[in-house]
Parts: structure tokens; sequence; C-alpha cells
């Protein structure tokens, strides 16, 4: 168990600066996930923190010590990776057994962790097998158990269910946080999968072009996003992002609707956030609605709920998506009236789309 | 229809007898003609196998051919055999670990390194004869075993073949090994050895058979008859000066001689065809 510290670290390729430097703490036996779009540079600092590459700047320490010159063996980590990487002239046994013997470890205690480890993945019939002869799922358990037989400070993962099914992934996610539960060493978790970074992660980090967009919990992330990046990133489907112009101490939007704002606003244009679940067709109770006229586009039915596509009204071309109840009545091509509370909206910098906190508003 | 492919069949077939037995028939020759005395070889090629086939194979296994100019044939199989396993192990070996140089190491220079052993594929020995006798026989090598190896023991052909399949490996197991506690050389007694099993065995055979057929070499560097190798040994007595060849008891010799390459590809087959078509790890 240890905590694991990254200062200013960046990594270039040749002239290309991939990683723009990192401040992280994570502190020992948290759960973080690394989340970003592909190419975000997630990969590259796992890969730093496990010791497969170089750190070009900066400083990274597991446990106090900086471990920026070790090999990866002498960090005492252990990474899953996305293919598995399992050996595949070796048995499920000999891939799990393979880190401790190299390590010297006594037979007798390798056995007994190998034994233990498959209890728990639900290997123990397959210890025999080589990888080919498994499945994508046992296959993924195998990469796992070569890990946790280690018992390391550290555990790495590289987006170890992005290959299985959706069904598996779901099963997998969930097992994993048990897992991690039960264990409670340090796990960082890579993953571009924001439904798997939201249920599993204690903190999530999201990064966007090797910059750090974000660090917080899954409650911070989702409802104080800090970037219109990470609004629109994280949560399906993501957030309605509109323009709007500042005029006095009234902002304007889709057309004519407004609202009033008590506060000082950076500049002349902002961009306002509104979250699918927050829009609604009607008033419901009290409160202070603020209310935009749209044209319905299209209707996706989920099941649980139903995902409206709605053209705003007002001449400024922009989309706008809601999420309803299956039971609300609306027809494509009608046009409807969605309403949403003043206090669930996010202001955003048009110019630096960072958001903008302390600033009161209220329907105007 | 059915007619049309019968007929095409027993067309095929008769193609594939013809050549069987276009490639056949000098071995069948020999065959012959081992069985024979000396006289009826000589005097009219009989094309029916004779009663001398007894006589024949234990005058040469027993060395009596010598007085005839055929070395003892036990001698030279072994010389041949000694050669041929120590070129194919050595060729192994080198290009083995010269793959595993290029391809899991990031060392200056490394791509030139490279380019310098493919173009050695324009330098066979036969090229650079002149040279490397020199440098065997300068280091006193001349009629030993090392002398009919060594020179012959760099394989651009072996380290190109281990090079494209190590590029076949993902990175990813590279990096596990890592993390395991696997250094170079661990990964490649533990990993690399075990993946590349097919494909060693595939380069068995071929460098085998390329060992044993060796000629020129052998040829060159061997003027004791005890270090004679059979391919060579066969041709020095053939002609011999101022006697006739016994062609009967050179076909003898060159059958026993054809046995241990023939036994190697017999029982290496399976993993050999396997090794030059299996792409998958
Ligand atoms: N060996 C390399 N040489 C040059 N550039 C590289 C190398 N490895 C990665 N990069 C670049 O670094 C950037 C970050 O790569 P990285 O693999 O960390 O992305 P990622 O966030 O893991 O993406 P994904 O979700 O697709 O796995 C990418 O733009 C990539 O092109
Ligand atoms: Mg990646």
């Amino acid at each position: 168990m240890a905590e694991i510290k990254l200062e200013e670290v960046r990594k270039s390729y040749g002239p290309a600066e991939v990683v723009h430097g990192v401040d992280l703490t994570i502190p020992d036996g948290e759960f973080l996930v690394l989340v970003g779009p592909s190419g975000c540079g997630k990969s590259t600092i796992l890969r730093m923190i496990a010791g497969l590459e170089t750190v070009t700047s900066g400083r990274i320490s597991i446990d106090r010590r900086i471990v920026n010159r070790l090999e990866p063996k002498d960090r005492d980590i252990a990474m899953v990776f996305q293919n598995y990487a399992l050996y595949p002239h070796m048995s499920v046994y000999q891939n799990m057994a393979y880190g401790l013997k190299v390590r010297g470890v006594h037979k007798a205690d390798i056995h007994n962790r190998v034994n233990e480890a498959a209890v728990t993945l639900g290997l123990g019939e397959y210890l025999d097998r080589k990888p080919r002869a498994l499945s994508g799922g046992q296959r993924q358990r195998v990469a796992m158990g070569r890990a946790l037989v280690r018992n390391p400070k550290a555990f790495l993962f590289d987006e170890p269910l992005s290959n299985l099914d959706a069904k598996l992934r779901n099963q997998m996610r969930v097992e994993l946080k048990q897992l991690h539960a039960r264990l409670k060493n340090t796990f960082v978790y890579v993953t571009h999968d924001q439904v798997e970074a939201m249920t599993l992660g204690q903190r999530i980090m999201v990064l966007r072009d090797g910059n750090v967009e974000q660090v917080g919990t899954p409650d911070e992330i989702y409802n104080q996003p800090a970037s219109t990046f990470v609004a629109g990133f994280i949560g399906a489907p993501s957030m309605n992002i509109l323009s709007g112009s500042v005029d006095g101490d009234a902002i304007r939007f889709a057309g004519k609707a407004g609202l009033v704002h008590a506060g000082s606003l950076p500049g002349r244009e902002v961009k306002i956030g509104v979250r699918p679940e927050h829009l609604c067709l009607r008033k419901e109770g009290e409160g202070d609605y603020c209310q935009v006229r749209a044209k319905v586009a299209l209707i996706e039915p989920l099941g649980g709920d139903t995902v409206v596509h709605c053209r705003l009204n007002g001449g400024s071309d922009e989309n706008i998506i809601i999420r309803v109840h299956p039971d609300e009545k609306v027809g494509e091509n009608e046009t409807a009236i969605l309403y949403f509370k003043a206090d669930t909206l996010h202001l955003f910098d048009a110019e630096t789309q960072r958001r903008i906190n302390g600033v009161q508003v209220c329907a105007g | 229809m059915v007619r049309n492919v019968t007929w095409r069949t027993w067309l095929m077939h008769a193609v594939l007898i013809f050549g069987t037995v276009i490639l056949a028939f000098p071995i069948y020759t020999a065959l012959v003609a081992s069985t024979h005395t000396v006289r009826a070889v000589i005097t009219e090629m009989p094309l029916w196998f004779g009663s001398q086939a007894w006589e024949n194979y234990i005058t040469v296994l027993s060395g009596g051919a010598s007085e005839v100019g055929i070395p003892p044939v036990g001698i030279m199989m072994f010389n041949s055999v000694v050669m041929a396993l120590g070129i194919t192990v050595g060729k192994l070996s080198v290009s083995l670990l010269a793959a595993y140089a290029v391809v899991f190491f990031r060392f200056p220079l490394r791509r030139v390194f490279f380019w310098m052993i493919f173009i050695t594929l324009m330098l066979p020995v036969e090229v650079r004869i002149m040279p490397t006798f020199e440098v065997v026989s300068d280091l006193g090598m001349l009629n030993s075993y090392s002398g009919l190896i060594l020179p012959l023991i760099a394989s651009a052909t072996a380290t190109f073949l281990f090079r494209q399949f190590y590029l076949t490996i993902p990175d990813e197991l590279f990096e596990a090994a890592r993390i395991d506690g696997a250094g170079p050389l661990r990964f490649f007694w533990d990993h690399i050895l075990p993946l590349s099993r097919t494909n060693m065995a595939a380069m068995f055979v071929i460098l085998f058979i390329y060992g044993w057929n060796q000629y020129l070499w052998p040829l060159l560097v061997t003027s004791d008859e005890s270090m004679y190798t059979v391919v060579m040994g066969l041709q020095r007595s053939t002609a011999m000066p101022d006697a006739i060849p016994h062609w009967n008891l050179i076909m003898s010799t060159a059958l026993l001689g054809l046995l241990p390459p023939v036994l190697v590809v017999v029982f290496m087959q399976r993993l050999f065809v396997k090794g030059l078509v299996e792409t998958e790890k």
C-alpha cells in the first residue's frame, strides 16, 4: 500500500510534448481513475508510474520514495494490460506464478498464493489451461490474478475491460470495485469510458491533450465540472452547452430568454450548461424556472427514459437534448417549451471555457 | 462432367507419377548399383537388384573399402554429423541472439547493424573462400572440427527469420515480464525461446541439411582422411588416380550418407511444417 505522487511530470517523444506537467497525489488506498478521450496521454501517465516509460521531467514517488530511475520490478507495482499480455506458452497457473518465481518466492508459498487468487477469481478449474483455450473474460481474470498474487503496493490498470462485451464489462466492473474494497491497495485505473470512471473512481482525473482538466470526486466532476470539456465528457447524453451574451446584469441566450446575474462576469460572452436530465417539459412545483422554446427534431426511446433532440427557436440554431420520463407525450416536429431551474445551470467563460464560480443567477 | 473429372484426375496422376519416377530414378539406380559387384556395374549397368548387397554394405561399413579409395564410412558419417550439428546449433544460437538484440534493444546504429547482418546474405563461403581460408589456416584450425564449423555459423537468413518472428510478439509481453521482474536474459530464456520452438525446429531441418551438404569448404580445410565428411569423401573416391572407381561401394556409401538428413526430415516434418505456416503464437 502506498501513496503515489506526481510532481510537474512531463513527457516528450522527440520534440512533441504529450504530457504537459501533471501534479497529482494519490493517497494510500485510493481508487483513482484517469479518464479522457483517445490520445490524451492516459496510458503514457500510467506507464510512467509503472516505469515502462521514462519521465522527461518532474518527479514520481511511490511511498515517499522517488522512483524516476527505478526499474518496474523495483517499484512494487502490478499492471493489467488492455490486451492482457498473458504468456501464451504458459498455463494459467504458470502465468500467475511467474512473477513470484522470478522473485524467488518459495514454491509452497507460490502454490498457496496462486490457489488463493484462483479461488477469488473463480479460475480454479482452469489452472492447467493455456491462455488460448480461455474466453476473453477468463483471460482478463488471469491477468488480474497475475497482479493479485504479488500483493503489490499499487495496481495499475490500462483499460482492462475494453475488450469485453457489455454484459461482462458490467459484471467485472462490480467485481473490481469489490476487490478494491477488500484489498484496500492503491488502484490507478485508465479508461475512456465515463461510466467506468464514475462508478469505479473515488476520485477522477480528467485529461485532455496531456493537460489536467479537473481532479475531483465523481460528485464534484458531475455537479461542478471545471470546464466545458469536462461538462461535455462526463454524463450521457452530454451536457447542453448554449452560448449567452452578457448585457448589463442580464444574460441573454436562445434568442430572447434571459437570466439575471449578481456578481462580475469576466467577459461579454458566456457559455451556459444544462444537463439533459435537468430539462423538463413542464414545471414541477414551485421554483425559479427558466424557459426556452424549441422544436422537437428526434425522439429516442431508451426504455427507462426517452431522449428528445430539439432545435432551439429564436434563430440561434442551437441543438438541445433533454431526457424525460417515457410517459411524456411529445411528437416530432411539435414545438415544446422546455423548463429548467436556474440553480441547475452551469456558467462557463466563453473564452477560456473554464467554469465561472460565485455568480448567482436567477430567471429573468 | 463426371467423365471429364476422371479424365483430368488420370492426367494429373500421370503427371505426378512421371515426376516422381524422374526424381526417384537416381536413387533407384544407386540402390541397384549398390547390390552388384564392381564388374557388373562397370561393364553393363544392370536395371535390377543383384545379390551383392550384404557384401557391399559390410565392406563399406567395416572400412574394408579403404583399399579402393573410399575412406571408412563410419568416421566420415561421424564427421558429417558433428559438422552438420555444429553448424546447425551454432547458426541457431547466433541468429536467435542476434535477432533478439536487433529487435528488443535500442542501441546506437541498431539499423546499421541489422543491415550489416543482412548484407552477409550476399557473402556465402564460396564468395569469401580465400580470406576465410587464410584466417582459418592462420588460426591453426585446418583439419579440425572448429575449422569446419566456425566459418559457417553466421546466418543472415536465420537471423532475418527470427527477427520477423520476434516482431510479431507484442510489446506488452515484454513489459509484463519486466513488471514481473524478468531481466532481458531471463525474458529470452523463459519466453522468447519457448515461443520460438516451432520456428527453431523448421530452421533446424533446413540448416542441418545445409550443413550436411557442405562440400567445397570441407574439401579445402581437411586434408587428413580422418577429418573427411561423407559428401566430400565420396567425391575423392570417384577420382582415384590409376584405378577404376568402385561404383557399387561408392553407391552404398552414398545411400548410407543419405540416411541422416532423411531421418531428420522424417522425424521433424510435423514441427517443420508447423514452423513454416504457423503465424499465431
Ligand atoms: N512511442 C511513442 N512515440 C511517439 N508518440 C507517442 C508514443 N506513444 C504515444 N505517443 C503519443 O502520445 C499521445 C498520448 O498517447 P497515449 O497512448 O498515452 O494515449 P491514451 O490516452 O492512452 O489513448 P487511448 O485511449 O487511445 O489509449 C498520443 O498522441 C500518441 O500519439
Ligand atoms: Mg491508452
